[in-house]
């Protein structure tokens, strides 16, 4: 009679030890599944992000998700933005001296010396 | 026999009368022959001023109003106080505060975000410092981006201004060139109206030469552009390397922040 209580409880206590194996083993496999799917997200934005800051200079197509790496990639698309401007009005100053060539060389042509 | 006496002297006192008539008149007629003969030398040797010396007045006016229109226009495009360059500079300065306005509105925007995701009081701390590792390191690099794009507009003036120094050279020396020229042609003229031909050759030597030798000199002018397209280089390195720096310093903040969440056992991935 003694042994038969021994031997289920035995028993039940392989039973519970089991079903908490399953649990930790399910809970693992879930925040695993979670933190690889997140770590996927987070670098699918990061090479859009990416992409974005070499073809686009405007800030406004980063993701706007509160993150240091949204952060890390608007600060340097806005350094961009501001390159971009110095090098839209070199193309003025460049502008500027050539108009300036011209009007200098145009003295030379102040008469046709075979007219006079 | 008196009667012959009375028709010789009546004789004589007429001749005498008209001898003395004579005597009278002969200087008068000799000075107006020689006269008539001095109007008739004068009469072949009659200058025709040439076509040239009776233009050359006209001729130096108008190259003298072209030369001072022309130089005064390009003198205006040569400085550096000139309207048409301080636009430009304005207008980068202009360009640039709207960039960074922007710049900062969207940053505090996202730093709000990343506040709302701390959980406690260290993690707050953590997101503060974060903020203002970022800031102050886009502080530095402005301050960086703003020498380099001083020291690039100060070398383009310094650049400019040469240039005009050696452009009003060139001026200068075309127009003495021209002065002189005019000067040997009216003088040329004055002192022989008829000689055109032979002054309106060397005038127009000259002021051929004198525009060769100005285009010869013109020639220089062309490396200021790509003098200025090197500099724009080497403002652009500068910005190179403050965009390092910046980099450097906000992946540094980065990695302190994520830390920070990983210690509290907060989610370190919400932060990444």
């Amino acid at each position: 009679m003694g042994e038969d209580i021994k031997s289920i409880n035995s028993k039940g206590f392989t039973a519970i030890e089991g079903a908490l194996i399953v649990v930790v083993i399910v809970a693992v496999i879930g925040v695993g599944s979670y933190i690889i799917n997140h770590d996927k997200t987070v670098n699918k934005v990061n090479t859009v992000a990416t992409k974005n800051a070499s073809s686009v200079s405007s800030s406004s197509n980063i993701p706007s998700n509160g993150t240091t790496s949204s952060i890390s990639q608007l600060t340097q698309n806005d350094a961009q933005s501001e390159n971009s401007v110095d090098n839209s009005f070199d193309t003025q100053v460049q502008s500027n001296l050539n108009s300036a060539n011209i009007s200098t060389n145009a003295v030379g042509g102040s008469y046709n010396a075979s007219n006079l | 026999m008196r009667q012959i006496y009375k028709s010789v002297f009546s004789y004589i006192k007429k001749t005498t009368v008209v001898l003395a008539a004579l005597t009278m008149f002969l200087p008068l007629s000799v000075s107006a022959l020689n006269s008539k003969n001095v109007n008739v030398n004068q009469d072949v040797k009659a200058p025709t001023t040439s076509p040239f010396c009776t233009n050359l007045p006209t001729e130096t006016a108008n190259i003298n109003s072209k030369l001072s229109v022309l130089i005064a226009n390009a003198n205006q495009n040569w400085s550096t106080k000139n309207q048409k360059w301080q636009t430009i500079w304005t207008n980068v300065d202009q360009n640039v505060a709207n960039e960074r306005a922007k710049a900062d509105a969207t940053r505090q925007a996202e730093f709000t975000k990343l506040q709302a995701k701390a959980k406690n009081s260290s993690e707050q701390q953590a997101v503060t410092n974060y903020i203002d590792a970022v800031n102050n390191a886009v502080s530095i690099r402005r301050q960086a981006y703003d020498s380099a794009r001083q020291t690039f507009r100060s070398s383009v003036e310094a650049a400019i201004n040469a240039r005009q120094s050696i452009v009003t050279q060139q001026f200068d020396t075309l127009q003495n060139t021209v002065n002189s020229a005019v000067s040997i042609a009216q003088a040329s003229c004055t002192s022989d109206p008829s000689s055109g031909q032979s002054v309106h050759s060397l005038f127009q030597s000259t002021l051929r030469n004198a525009q060769a030798t100005f285009q010869s000199d013109r020639k220089s002018d062309a490396t200021i552009v790509s003098q200025v397209k090197s500099l724009a280089a080497t403002r652009n390195n500068a910005f190179t390397d403050a965009d390092q720096t910046f980099k450097n310093t906000i992946t540094s903040a980065r990695q302190t922040l994520i830390q920070a969440f990983t210690k509290s056992a907060n989610n370190a991935s919400a932060v990444n």
